[in-house]
């Protein structure tokens, strides 16, 4: 008779390696071909600064940071009074350790968006995309893997960290999706099997056999994308890689300085993580939408992260990866420049954002808002101009289209043009 | 205004284990700054954790005697058997007409047991046990899956799971803004889904709310958005009207026909509403004394201080950035209602000049059965409930209903929801009762193919569908009667005829008295000693740490919402910080706490009450049964009867098949 057991059929380690091999420089297979050279927008791939990201750590401040009371402030308008800083432009006082690196930074004063509601507004930040109904944006991370590959055959290519992935691989295979870890300190949980390695083997074997009629029955997108996640978690389980997700193996005095918060060792277990080969990591920092009360929110919210951000930046550039390590500071609006005493509403038209590492100009601010912090004054940056300026670093092919399952052509950055202005 | 409207529209002591257990999950840093104490977790061995696993099992079961059991009411009926049936005969032949048009089939009929647990699953949250479904099949009545549905729709379990529905919509959360429990508004949740209050109903109270937040729930709505009018605004219309409004709040809508004009006309019905959540730390500081601290009276006061209430001479102003007339900025914006073509039947506030009856005419307006926006939004909603699309997507744009995949389907069923008077029983009794809700379920359409409804879509449970189903592996049924609510401990710290003073001079000795004197009295009441109450800090009021080690309740009645590091957050229970924010899409993380995790430990493990049922069972056959039964509600087929037999060769045992089939896409997808 023959065995059941042998028509298990488990991915194995090797099987999995060949398939990541098989998409990882697959470029071609992806995209769709269509040729914009005859087209006068086409944005190059070469330049100053092209490519000069090799992984990008992306600190989303959730809730709408005030521009007018951190990146930049106005005299006389808000609590916080502008302090000097290491290079020829202001902070508030609520930033006094990002101050003294002021000299790394490149400030974008001169953001704007058009949503004002906190959900739509952090999916437009996230993908360059308004949400729609009928298609889900990819985010930057699941971008580049399109692009270049995966950058590790055994961990994920993009992560999130004190957030969940909500579809960042967007209309990509689930196979883009960021890995998504809800607490640093547990680093990614529950990646011990229950059994030794053999039964455990057994056991999925098991699985597979008994659930491939379901699997037949139903070749469903959802289905699929469930599979690849056990086969990827699996595969994981067994990677030689896991210590980057182990927070315990640094020292007590690098954990210590980027704070002992949630958000602060997030971004230490970011540096692990793309020091790992991880190439796009989003870190998401919650409680930044101060109607009320500003006044004592923000002096509880930015050393926290004036602390995890300084310490990420320092850390980066002692191990030698700032150079090609692209550190992002964004949120999906600001704050309005009318303070009541109380808080400020939110406010896309104009804000701010901040770029440092990977090739970008250090101690720089480009563009401006008004004198009260309300409107672009110079240099406008929309969120597209935005994406495609991290598309560029990281060497993205801005004007190759990617064509969605429903036949729809989309781009890094919506076809918009990288502010090439914020490399050196 | 006139809108286009295309026609209607953890160690030896239990406490001590406790601790270590708590603490598996719980972060050794947190994002307040402060470092919670770091207790090294001790090393256990596989035998040590069992152990501690078993005297928290024992204390649950203790724990869930003393529970509460819900009343059972006689329930009334707003529609006949008859009628339900002559409503959903009509909604069949609208799908049909549909797929007819657009060259499709409905599916085949779907298997009776594959009916049986979608039905669990969307009535009451969980799949049936083996039971449950025995005893199913022994019925001899053609009538019976009707006859079930009704008893499934009256039980506990619906309740639970209608809950979940509504807490991820309207944004339950207990720890909302640093220092506002939301006790009072879960509790009012709760029973108005025990009472099956019709939806126009809740909607009302929840939009004319007035008083302190303490001991009136619906309150909640509106202070879930404290001092962010525009933005309350924004989530109503776009949560009971599906009116994508989002844009207009800053600017003219760029493709919709909503401008900010009419945003800001609507916003001023709430022109003179003040729901702010006042922050109870600096009045709470500047009265505290040696007899009652800081922090106990933070939780004290918090309860008093959130409200809404009626403020003359507040009224809503155009911004300053306005952008559409020069004249505006600055000036009191005059209510007005946003009306749609061939809704004739829309109510115009006659008298929109007495600012104190602003927000019931809004409510009126909005929750009126002529509002043909109102009722489609509810009833889109509660089919995609059971179908596993809207049809209309998204949810919250419905301002074209010509892009709905059945333009007459919904109609109908904005119909059906005001003809049932809101009652979401009898609405989820119609779609429930449909030839086509009982069909095989379809695969995922391609992205940008509509889909028509030749059956429900093939989903993945709700994060709270598949934990309620592994608890009623775990435990059994029990749990579905037990009930957390905190409502009336909250609404024991209003303090009666308070006056919440305008400024910090209004905190002053006498209000410290007043303050005081009702604290003596809770506490008198609440029988805490004059020792115990100095030593409390900030629970001494009010706590909702209410877990008393309780890990394996129902969804609904775990802290809303659970921890980041919980199983239900990690398979995608929302954070509730927007709304309709749950996700079912899966990922690696989900997958390794499917595998590996304590939930998968503990329902496989030896005190699990399907495993123990199990073992009872002297053949293997009849175990491997058994276990099929209950994971899948079915019994195992002739190869996988094989492959079973297998693995009893094989020396492996019943834990791992129930590993195998609690992993598996057939557990974790409605089909």
């Amino acid at each position: 008779m023959e065995d059941p057991l042998l028509k298990f059929d488990l991915a194995s380690r090797r099987q999995f390696v060949q398939r990541m091999a098989a998409t990882a420089f697959g470029l071609n297979i992806l995209t769709t071909g269509r040729s914009l050279a005859e087209d006068a927008d086409v944005i190059p791939t070469n330049g100053p600064g092209f490519g000069s990201a090799k992984r990008v750590i992306v600190l989303q401040l959730n809730g709408g940071m005030s521009h007018i009371d951190t990146f930049d402030p106005k005299k006389g308008n808000g609590p916080g009074r502008p302090i000097n800083t290491s290079a020829d432009f202001q902070v508030t006082e609520y930033l006094p350790e990002t101050a003294k690196l002021a000299n790394r930074l490149c400030v974008l004063r001169s953001m704007t968006a058009e949503v004002g509601v906190h959900g739509p507004a952090k999916y437009v930040m996230r993908t360059g995309y308004a949400g729609r109904g009928t298609v889900l944006h990819p985010n930057i991370g699941a971008w580049a893997q399109h692009y270049l590959g995966r950058s590790h055959a055994q961990i994920p290519s993009t992560a999130c960290i004190n957030r969940r992935s909500d579809r960042g691989n967007g209309f990509f295979s689930s196979s883009h999706a960021p890995l998504a870890i809800g607490e640093p300190n547990a680093g990614i949980g529950n990646i011990e099997a229950l059994t030794g390695d053999h039964l455990m083997l057994r056991r999925t074997q098991l699985l597979n056999a008994l659930d491939s009629d379901f699997r037949k029955r139903y070749p469903d997108k959802q289905v699929h994308a469930y599979n690849g996640f056990y086969d990827d978690a699996v595969a994981l389980m067994k990677s030689s890689e896991l210590d980057a997700f182990d927070l315990k193996q640094e020292s007590v005095s690098v954990r210590e300085s980027y704070g002992s918060s949630r958000f602060g060792q997030g971004c230490l277990l970011a540096r692990r993580l793309v020091q790992s080969g991880v190439r796009f990591v989003e870190v998401a920092h919650e409680g930044w939408d101060m109607h009320k009360n500003l006044e004592d929110d923000i002096v509880e919210l930015t050393p926290v992260f004036d602390q995890a951000f300084t310490a990420l930046l320092r850390d980066l550039e002692s191990q030698g990866m700032l150079d090609d390590t692209l550190v992002v500071v964004s949120t999906e609006f600001g704050r309005k420049p009318k303070f009541d005493g109380n808080g400020r509403g939110h406010h896309p038209v104009c804000f701010s954002t901040v770029l440092a590492g990977a090739g970008v100009k250090q101690g720089y601010v480009h563009g401006a808002s008004d004198d009260d912090g309300g409107y672009v004054d110079e240099d406008e940056v929309t969120i597209g101009n935005f994406h495609a300026t991290i598309g560029w670093a990281m060497g993205l092919p801005l004007s190759t289209e990617a064509v969605s399952p429903s036949g729809r052509p989309f781009t890094v950055g919506d076809k918009q043009k990288p502010v090439m202005n914020v490399f050196a | 205004m006139k809108k286009h409207h295309p026609k209607l529209q953890c160690s030896p002591s239990a406490s001590v284990l406790l601790l270590t257990l708590c603490f598996l999950c719980s972060p050794a840093f947190s994002d307040d700054g402060q470092k919670r104490k770091e207790k090294e977790k001790p090393t256990q061995s596989r035998q040590e954790r069992l152990a501690e696993r078993r005297e928290l099992r024992a204390k649950e079961n203790k724990q869930s005697e003393v529970a509460q059991s819900p009343a059972v009411e006689p329930v009334e009926r707003r529609i006949t058997n008859e009628q339900v049936f002559i409503a959903a005969s009509k909604i069949d032949a609208l799908v049909v007409a549909n797929l007819k048009k657009h060259n499709q089939t409905a599916t085949p009929a779907a298997n009776e047991l594959v009916l049986l647990r979608r039905v669990y699953l969307d009535v009451i949250g969980r799949i049936p046990t083996a039971d449950e479904m025995e005893r199913y099949l022994s019925i001899e009545d053609p009538e019976r899956l009707n006859k079930l549905i009704d008893e499934l729709l009256d039980s506990p379990g619906h309740r639970s799971h209608l809950f979940n529905y509504f807490a991820d919509m309207l944004r339950i959360s207990e720890g909302f803004y640093r220092v506002g429990a939301t006790h009072s508004y879960q509790s009012w949740l709760k029973k108005q889904i025990r009472d099956n209050r019709p939806w126009d109903a809740m909607v009302d109270e929840m939009m004319t709310a007035e008083g302190a937040f303490g001991n009136n729930g619906a309150a909640g709505y509106l202070l879930r958005d404290a001092g962010m009018p525009l933005d309350s605004l924004s989530n109503t219309l776009t949560t009971f009207m599906g009116a994508n409004v989002a844009c207009a709040q800053c600017h003219d809508h760029p493709f919709a026909d909503w401008s900010q004009d009419d945003f800001y006309k609507m916003a001023a019905f709430f022109g003179s509403t003040r729901f702010d959540r006042d922050d109870s730390r600096k009045p709470a500081k500047a009265i505290a004394t040696k007899e009652f601290g800081k922090a106990a009276l933070v939780t004290l006061l918090q309860p008093n201080l959130s409200r809404v209430v009626f403020e003359k001479g507040r009224s809503l102003k155009y911004p300053d950035d306005y952008q559409y007339d020069d004249e505006l900025p600055g000036i009191q914006v005059k209510p007005e209602f946003i009306t749609w073509e061939d809704t004739p039947t829309v109510p115009v506030a006659a008298k929109t000049d007495s600012p104190q009856t602003h927000r019931k005419q809004f409510s009126s307006w909005m929750t009126s059965k002529g509002n043909p926006r109102f009722a489609s939004a509810i009833a889109n909603r509660m089919w995609k409930r059971f179908f596993g699309a809207a049809v209309q997507e998204p949810i919250t744009d419905l301002d074209q209903r010509d892009l709905a995949t059945n333009p007459e389907l919904l109609t109908f069923l904005s119909t059906l929801m005001c003809a049932v008077d809101f009652d979401l029983r009898e609405f989820q009794r119609v779609l429930l009762r449909t030839n086509i809700y009982r069909r095989q379920a379809c695969k995922t359409p391609a992205e940008g193919i509509p889909f028509r409804f030749p059956g429900p879509l093939l989903r993945r449970m709700t994060a709270e569908q598949a934990w309620d189903s592994m608890v009623v592996l775990n435990f059994g049924t029990e749990r579905e009667n037990y009930v957390r609510d905190h409502g009336d401990e909250f609404a024991e710290l209003v303090i009666p005829s308070f006056e919440v003073p305008k400024d910090r001079k209004g905190w002053d000795d006498a209000k410290r008295e007043q303050v005081f004197a009702h604290a003596r009295d809770v506490l008198m009441k609440r029988g805490v000693t004059k020792e115990k109450a100095q030593a409390g800090g900030r629970g001494l009021f009010f706590s909702n740490g209410n877990y008393r080690g309780i890990k394996w309740n129902r969804a609904s009645e775990l802290t809303q919402p659970e921890k980041p590091s919980h199983w239900l957050r990690i398979a995608g229970q929302s954070d509730r910080n927007i709304a309709d924010d749950s996700a079912t899409e899966g990922g690696i993380t989900e997958s390794l706490a499917m595998m590996n995790g304590e939930a998968a430990e503990t329902v496989i493990g030896d005190d699990s009450l399907v495993m123990q049922q199990a073992a009872l069972r002297s053949q293997h056959a009849d175990k491997v049964n058994y276990l099929y039964r209950s994971f899948l509600t079915r019994s195992p087929s002739d190869s996988e009867k094989q492959i079973c037999d297998r693995v009893f060769e094989l020396r492996m045992g019943i834990s791992d098949i129930a590993w195998a089939l609690l992993n598996s896409r057939e557990f974790i997808f409605v089909q």
